[in-house]
């Protein structure tokens, strides 16, 4: 009797719980999950309803992998290394670099002495832009 | 149906166990979305401290500092705002290639003014309070530096005039069209497409540099 009451109060909780969880779900605006077979299509599997979400565009250094860079004055030029979204385009200093497949890139700038602000553009076929900065001291 | 053999002790311990698991998921489900709801929804960043591995920083002046003055504030994306100690220096006279000034160094604080756009060399004090300057650099205003820039669209007009091919885009991102003038410096890609491969119609992205297109891109449709 008692281990009954007991099971009942955790089935219970657990029917809470799941309320719970799905009204949270449904209050924090993510797409609903259409589960439901079209009407014409007797039979038909499930279809499933998956918003498309586009690659978002980013930017990101590996060589080198600071902003602010110092480099001997013996330094002429920099190999500036770095990856962003596939087929996006790429420009150091405004002079295009090829990218890979992978979004892979490589460009070599040249250097004057003293500070160099060096910028690195990536864009997409939408129009989006991301923009980073390098700041490279040549000299000491 | 049998109870798996428990006793009366047996069962009221279940009783009580089970009553507790309920009472612990009930109330976890009832307050997971309002602690949810609770927590900030971006948070606030600190900046970073600057430290003994700190050489070089980049910023803003920020306000004038006055004759004769050894310190001067920089406010840095990284860092915040960073107070800047420089006794001063003899510049070298560095920073000029390619026609134009990369960048000036200054003998002084003084030299400086509110707003600025600096870097400076030097390293952090022992207490990680401040940044002791050995070389300033001016950079250029920003309107006046060389920028780069993308401009993603589609072509709607190809006129030729004497110095060159003039392409009329009309941007991706809704804004007004504008005139881009293509010479034999600029480089059209992919490998193997010429100025005559930029037709009406056509999807390329402009490179530009100081209002000049470097390049043009064709863009797949």
């Amino acid at each position: 009797m008692h281990f009954r009451i007991g099971s009942t109060l955790v089935a219970l909780a657990l029917v809470v719980s799941m309320t719970g969880v799905a009204l949270a779900q449904a209050d924090d605006g993510s797409a609903p999950v259409d589960d439901a077979v079209p009407a014409d299509t007797p039979g038909a599997a499930p279809t499933v309803n998956q918003p498309s979400v586009a690659p978002t565009l980013f930017l990101t250094l590996v060589n080198p992998v600071e902003q602010d860079v110092e480099v001997p004055l013996e330094t002429a030029q920099l190999t500036i290394k770095g990856m962003t979204l596939p087929g996006a385009v790429v420009s150091i200093d405004g002079d295009l670099v090829d990218t890979d497949d992978q979004g892979g890139f490589t460009g070599v700038t040249a250097l004057d002495e003293g500070a160099n602000e060096i910028e690195v553009v990536a864009s997409d076929d939408q129009g989006n832009q991301v923009n980073l900065t390098i700041f490279v001291t040549r000299g000491e | 149906m049998r109870h798996m053999g428990l006793n009366l002790g047996g069962r009221l311990r279940a009783a009580f166990i089970g009553g507790g698991v309920a009472v612990l998921l009930a109330t976890a489900s009832l307050a997971a979305p309002v602690l949810a709801a609770d927590q900030p929804s971006t948070t606030a960043q600190a900046p970073d401290k600057i430290g003994p591995h700190t050489h070089q920083i980049h910023g803003v002046v920020k306000g004038t500092p006055a004759s004769g003055a050894t310190t001067f504030t920089v406010t840095t994306e990284r860092y915040g705002d960073v107070s800047v100690t420089f006794t001063g220096a003899t510049p070298r006279g560095r920073g000029h290639a390619q026609g134009h000034a990369r960048s000036f160094e200054v003998a002084k604080a003084s030299d400086l003014k509110d707003g600025d756009r600096v870097v400076v060399q030097g390293r952090t004090i022992a207490d990680g309070s401040s940044f002791i300057a050995r070389r300033v650099h001016l950079l250029p205003a920003k309107g006046a530096a060389a920028h780069a820039t993308h401009l993603v669209g589609t072509i709607s007009a190809v006129a030729s005039p004497s110095n060159g091919t003039t392409l009329t885009l009309t941007p991706t991102n809704g804004t007004a069209s504008q005139t881009v003038t293509v010479t034999s410096d600029t480089k059209i890609r992919p490998e193997g497409k010429t100025v005559a491969d930029l037709k009406v119609g056509t999807k390329v992205t402009v490179v530009s540099k100081d209002g000049t297109a470097t390049s043009v891109v064709l863009m797949p449709s």
